[in-house]
């Protein structure tokens, strides 16, 4: 039913394909490439051309490769700090939403307190000081960004759990956890998707930034960090700052046109989108 | 109203402490140490390395050196960066205003430019303005804000040679009143285009939506039956009305604020609290580093008291949500 009404948003489905697209390109990005992303070569800073349509940057190295592999690190990213938000945002709004009362009001409280701290910053720190490998970046970002899906969860569930469904199951003496796994999470999904999605897009961005503040993982290939050091010889060659940004922009714009069009078909009538998600 | 202020503010102070608890823990945990770090360079013996840890007091226990902290905190005390020497207190306050005129010019010109968007987009729903505005505000959404400002230096400053490409003014001769002035300006629009465009994008899309909102409620009907003028009714009745929809999301747009700020200053060389958040971090100058946190921490946990009250103040029906 969603899937169908999905499918008639083209914009949803343009950055759905897009998204597959990119993602094989990301999977085969070792075969995709031209070159070795790292190979150094004399042919510095040579504009697009046949043999390198990127063209290189001041080490010789393939723009375009980067990028590839550059792709792959951002999606990883993305895939699983999005995850780890999701995992833990549906574990506190499911159990805020089932439970209800007290220990509601206290996981909310706790999630609202979460929400004001400046995450960013928060991963900036712990980058800076225990270093920042690509897993504790990502985790850091998964562990910071769940707030909003603990919301949006828990109000699915606070919705869905006055259903006649819910009810009759709960009346053939259903377990709560099966309850929560069986009858209402996967009615809640295409809601948390549309949370997920968002994330990230995010996790995306600020992997990014990340990396272009040289806190990124050093050993891995990131959009980011190609652009930091483009932005040192901007005035002798912009394709290095250029061409990573695109493919950061598109990455984003495909997560957040996908994650509008789940939500567009989810709620038909509902165009305005909820303030400050 | 005093009473809701109160209560919110209450509940800010055990998150102003956590900020604290959280940055140090993290902080002092972490692995390496910045005397090593610092001293490296140097032909420093292990001994005299030892001296310096006992000196800045790096040696006692984590509570005592916490306790310390906390006092020192209280008088208004936020040590001595490791790396040049200075008070952290007067680092920051030295790089505030830089990067409040950034942060200031950026809203100014985003929260303008959103708004007529919004309302142009909202006064003809469905035409190719509201379409156009659309794809404005998902584009600055998604885009990379480091990665716009180098588009902008690359267009603007090295191609077109409009403006400069960086710095807060020109450092090669001494200027003074109003070429002086002239100068900051044309230095400050690029960095204030970049850090607004997020924002642009953001008000465009909720007053557009908060428009929308307003446009179909029962006084717009009202005044435009007795014959108001569609300006009047537009921009009197609607748009103050649709404000109060954006007034919420104003807290927790000043920590994307922060984080925008220190990026874009790293791209244009801008002499700001991101650029020193920036230096503190690639010379582990812990006390700085601290300084800097607690203070970004804080000032986003203010900024989002100010909003709810601010909120409850126009809008009666808060206070009595909770």
């Amino acid at each position: 039913m969603i899937w169908r009404r999905f499918r008639r948003h083209k914009a949803g489905m343009g950055a759905l394909v897009a998204l597959v697209l990119l993602g094989s390109l990301a999977a085969f990005a070792p075969s995709v490439a031209p070159y070795d992303p790292r190979a150094i070569s004399r042919s510095t800073l040579r504009a697009p051309c046949a043999s390198h349509f990127l063209g290189t940057d001041n080490l010789g190295r393939d723009v375009s490769s980067q990028i590839l592999h550059g792709l792959r690190v951002a999606l990883v990213v993305a895939v699983a700090a999005a995850a780890i938000s999701t995992l833990a945002g549906t574990v506190v709004g499911g159990v805020a939403g089932l439970a209800g009362g007290p220990v509601d009001a206290v996981l909310m409280r706790f999630t609202d307190g979460f929400m004001v701290i400046p995450s960013f910053f928060l991963i900036l720190l712990v980058a800076a000081t225990y270093g920042s490998s690509i897993v504790t970046v990502t985790v850091m970002i998964g562990m910071t960004s769940w707030p909003t899906t603990a919301r949006v969860v828990r109000m699915q569930f606070i919705s869905l759990k006055e259903r006649e469904f819910v009810m009759a199951a709960r009346a053939q003496g259903a377990s709560t956890a099966r309850l929560m796994l069986c009858h209402l999470l996967p009615n809640a999904l295409p809601a948390i998707t549309v949370v997920a999605a968002l994330r990230a897009g995010g996790a995306v961005l600020q992997e990014a930034s990340l990396s272009f503040l040289g806190l990124g993982d050093a050993n891995v290939v990131s959009l980011g960090r190609i652009l930091m050091s483009a932005l040192q010889y901007m005035q002798l060659a912009w394709w290095p700052a250029v061409f990573p940004g695109l493919a950061l922009f598109v990455i984003v714009l495909a997560f957040n046109l996908f994650s509008d069009g789940v939500n567009d078909a989810l709620n038909p009538r509902v165009t305005r989108k909820a303030c400050g998600s | 109203m005093l009473r809701y202020a109160g209560r919110r503010l209450l509940q800010a102070v055990p998150l102003m402490l956590l900020v604290i608890v959280v940055t140090f823990t993290i902080i002092h945990t972490a692995p390496g140490d910045p005397v090593t770090y610092m001293y490296a360079a140097f032909n420093v013996t292990a001994e005299q390395m030892e001296v310096i840890r006992n000196q800045l007091g790096l040696n006692d226990p984590l509570h005592v050196q916490f306790l310390r902290y906390m006092l020192r905190l209280l008088r208004g005390d936020l040590g001595y960066s490791h790396v040049n020497g200075g008070p952290v207190l007067s680092l920051i306050v030295q790089r505030l205003p830089a990067t409040l005129l950034l942060s200031l010019s950026g809203l100014a010109l985003a929260s303008l430019g959103g708004i007529a968007l919004g309302v142009a987009a909202a006064r003809r729903r469905g035409s190719i303005t509201d379409y156009l505005v659309s794809a404005v505000s998902v584009a600055g959404y998604c885009m990379p804000v480091f990665w716009l400002g180098i588009v902008l230096v690359l267009v603007f400053a090295i191609w077109l040679k409009w403006f400069p490409s960086m710095g807060m003014e020109t450092m090669r001769q001494q200027l003074t009143g109003l070429a002086r002035l002239g100068d900051v300006v044309r230095h400050l629009v690029l960095p204030a285009t970049t850090l607004g465009s997020y924002f642009l994008a953001e008000y465009a899309r909720l007053t557009r939506a908060s428009m929308l909102e307003t446009l179909s409620q029962d006084f717009i009907v009202v005044a435009r039956a007795k014959g108001l003028r569609e300006r009047a009714v537009i921009w009197r009745h609607a748009l103050r009305n649709s404000l109060l929809g954006i007034v919420p999301v104003l807290g927790v747009h000043v920590g994307i604020l922060l984080v925008s700020a220190t990026v874009t200053e790293t791209v244009f060389a801008w002499p700001g609290l991101g650029r020193l958040t920036f230096n503190a971090v690639l010379q582990r100058d812990y006390p700085l580093l601290m300084g800097v946190f607690v203070f970004v921490g804080w000032s986003v946990i203010a900024a989002n008291l100010v909003a709810d009250i601010v909120c409850a103040i126009v809008d009666p029906r808060v206070r009595y949500v909770d």
